[in-house]
């Protein structure tokens, strides 16, 4: 029955693919998922090992590909969401994707990340090998109602695990309140180079070494090895260059991650004179940023005004740039440095009058996505060492 | 008395969606008039003669298991200074969750109830797990005529708009004078197109946004109540990027 079911969401996939109706990485798993609600235990027992689901409000992305990029250095085959869809449907699609028409154990590994109020969903039917819970901070309310809601619902997902092992970032006191059978810790130690920005960047790599070490103990030369040659993926300090200046994209979707977003310029910024850096905050509040943007007023003030000193200009961006603006003006900051563009196209243009600026660009989501496709032609191949 | 003197209720524990930001926004708009302003944190600890003569309060929302944290220090060390602050006409904003402990009882999902100030006739029901929260954007007008009138004359509008997300749903037992009756949005329980409540200085709402960065008048209406003089005495900002955040958003709000 299960084959058959794969068989058909392959074939719909394709005919999705070829009229152009998206990009086939979450329907196909839906009509899946109606047809056996069960479905994704069959394609998790169709993995030679098993799969390692991460989840946590930051990082979830960035962590996910550290792994996978792990496993595949150590020559497994390894089966990800190529979109980064996150919700059931998402992974059943990769497994239909990634999976041949006749499926027989031919990957070893599963990593995905997995939404936050998700979990609870997969682990009914699945175990995994193991749960990476990155940190739990405040990330699109609107959506997820309030922390203790997500809380909750991961004691309940690792409630009736037996073999999984569990993987906590020690620093967050929330997740420390997580318990069960097979937890461990991991920090922000990870001592060796990386080419990703920022110290929360740190604890993702910590995550990743913890998870792929305690599989492969006697490989610990090569998992550091492709942890760190890791490119930063899609907006998560990716590097472009437009008309001579140079463009950091630091995907910014919440407090947690505007405020390290910040201590990360900060950190950079002083290296070139002020008149160079030029940040851009791009607020969007589609449905995948989160339609309530309040959350810009959980940012620290106190970080706004230090990196205000290493920086010539704001510039306010998307469909809330109002709101950064009037944000700014309450942080203190003086109304002459803060420039509002009202369209992306705009802000193309207001880059191309300048040449050899820094522009440090915090995009919500859905921000991101503009922006990239905006610049795609000019993108980076690598990315920059720290 | 040329002086705020704001005190900020369990700002540790009830700060959920930028609530803060309201504090900013208080502080900044009487500091860049000139008006002295003093910024009390209000916690479990603090002793009243630290804020027994503060002439502006503020209490925001919070996650349900932090309201029950701070339940019975508001209950047993609070009560008797909010109920005579309320009756001496202070001043006062309170936002979603302190809205619903001002009331009456909290009744939840499974039938119990969990008492309030009580300072209203008001309760709240929990919608349980059957019915939606109201989560959007809201846009009303405010039902006080003189803070309405006030609003038009000195601001060019008398509407407040901001984003709800909450669960409880919230009737009022005897009359009272609700802030905002809505054009978009659910209010109160969703059923009578009100929101909030107005009742001698104390403005009661569901509004995020924060609601004082998406309405600048009302932090002066606030302000110079507080300060116990006419709106039209406030020294004049430079409010051009606060109207453009209400104006724009409004439209937003709207479609």
């Amino acid at each position: 029955m299960n084959r058959i079911i794969h068989l058909i969401s392959k074939i719909l996939r394709l005919i999705i693919l070829k009229i152009n109706y998206g990009s086939g990485s979450t329907i196909p798993g839906h009509i899946a998922l109606r047809i056996n609600k069960n479905i994704l235990h069959w394609y998790v027992k169709d993995l030679k090992e098993g799969v390692i689901l991460i989840t946590g409000t930051n990082g979830k992305t960035t962590t996910t590909h550290l792994i996978k990029e792990g496993l595949e250095g150590l020559g497994k085959k390894v089966v990800f969401s190529t979109t980064g869809a996150n919700l059931e449907n998402g992974i059943i699609s990769s497994f239909i994707n990634f999976l041949p028409f006749f499926a027989k154990k031919k990957y070893d590994y599963g990593v995905f990340e997995v939404d936050e109020l998700n979990l609870k969903i997969i682990t009914k039917n699945v175990e995994p090998l193991a749960i990476v819970f990155l940190n739990l901070s405040r990330d699109q309310l609107d959506r997820y109602a309030e922390l203790e809601v997500i809380f909750n619902s991961w004691k309940e997902s690792i409630k009736n695990l037996t073999n999984t092992k569990i993987y906590l970032y020690k620093n967050d006191k929330r997740l420390n309140n997580l318990t069960g059978k097979n937890i461990s810790t991991f920090t922000n130690n990870f001592k060796s180079s990386s080419k990703l920005l920022g110290e929360f960047n740190n604890i993702n790599l910590s995550a990743s070494f913890s998870v792929l070490l305690d599989i492969f103990p006697n490989f610990k030369k090569d998992i550091l090895k492709t942890l760190e040659d890791f490119n930063p993926v899609f907006g998560r300090g990716e590097k472009f260059i437009y008309n001579k200046n140079e463009l950091t994209f630091l995907l910014n979707k919440n407090p947690a991650s505007f405020n390290e977003n910040l201590k990360l310029i900060i950190d950079l910024s002083p290296v070139y004179p002020q008149e160079i850096n030029i940040v851009t905050i791009g607020l969007n509040n589609n449905i995948a940023d989160g339609k309530d943007i309040s959350w810009i007023y959980d940012v620290s003030t106190d970080l706004i005004n230090i990196l205000d000193k290493s920086i010539s200009r704001w510039v306010c961006l998307g469909t809330r740039y109002i709101d950064i603006a009037n944000r700014l003006k309450y942080a203190g900051i003086k109304e002459e440095k803060v420039v509002l563009i009202n369209s992306y196209q705009g802000f193309k243009e207001y880059v191309e009058t300048f040449e050899n600026k820094r522009f440090w660009i915090l995009p919500t989501y859905t921000s991101m996505l503009t922006m990239r496709s905006i610049f795609k032609d000019s993108r980076l191949g690598k990315s920059i060492k720290k | 008395m040329n002086k705020v003197k704001l005190s900020w209720f369990y700002p540790q524990e009830l700060n959920l969606y930028g609530d803060k930001g309201n504090v900013e926004i208080l502080k900044q708009r009487c500091e860049w008039r000139g008006i002295d302003f003093e910024l009390v944190e209000v916690g479990k600890e603090t002793e009243k003669d630290k804020y027994f003569d503060s002439n502006l309060v503020f209490m925001g929302g919070g996650p349900d298991s932090e309201q029950s944290l701070i339940y019975e220090d508001l209950i047993q060390n609070k009560k008797e200074f909010l109920e005579s602050y309320y009756l001496n006409k202070g001043v006062g904003l309170f936002i979603c969750g302190a809205y619903q402990l001002l009331g009456k009882y909290y009744e939840l999902a499974d039938g119990n109830k969990i008492s309030g100030l009580g300072l209203f006739d008001i309760y709240t029901k929990s919608p349980g797990v059957r019915d939606k929260r109201f989560v959007g954007n809201v846009v009303g007008d405010i039902v006080n005529k003189d803070v309405a009138d006030l609003c038009q004359k000195n601001y060019g509008f008398k509407n407040i708009i901001g984003f709800e997300n909450h669960g409880g749903r919230t009737f009022f037992l005897q009359q009272y004078e609700p802030f905002l009756y809505l054009n978009t949005g659910h209010g109160n329980n969703g059923e009578d197109k009100q929101e909030g409540l107005v009742s001698n200085n104390f403005i009661c709402s569901y509004l995020h946004g924060p609601i004082l960065h998406l309405n600048f008048h009302l932090a002066d209406v606030l302000i110079a109540r507080a300060l116990g003089i006419n709106i039209n005495n406030l020294k004049q900002l430079n409010n051009k990027v606060e109207r453009l955040t209400h104006k724009i958003n409004q439209n937003l709000f709207k479609s």
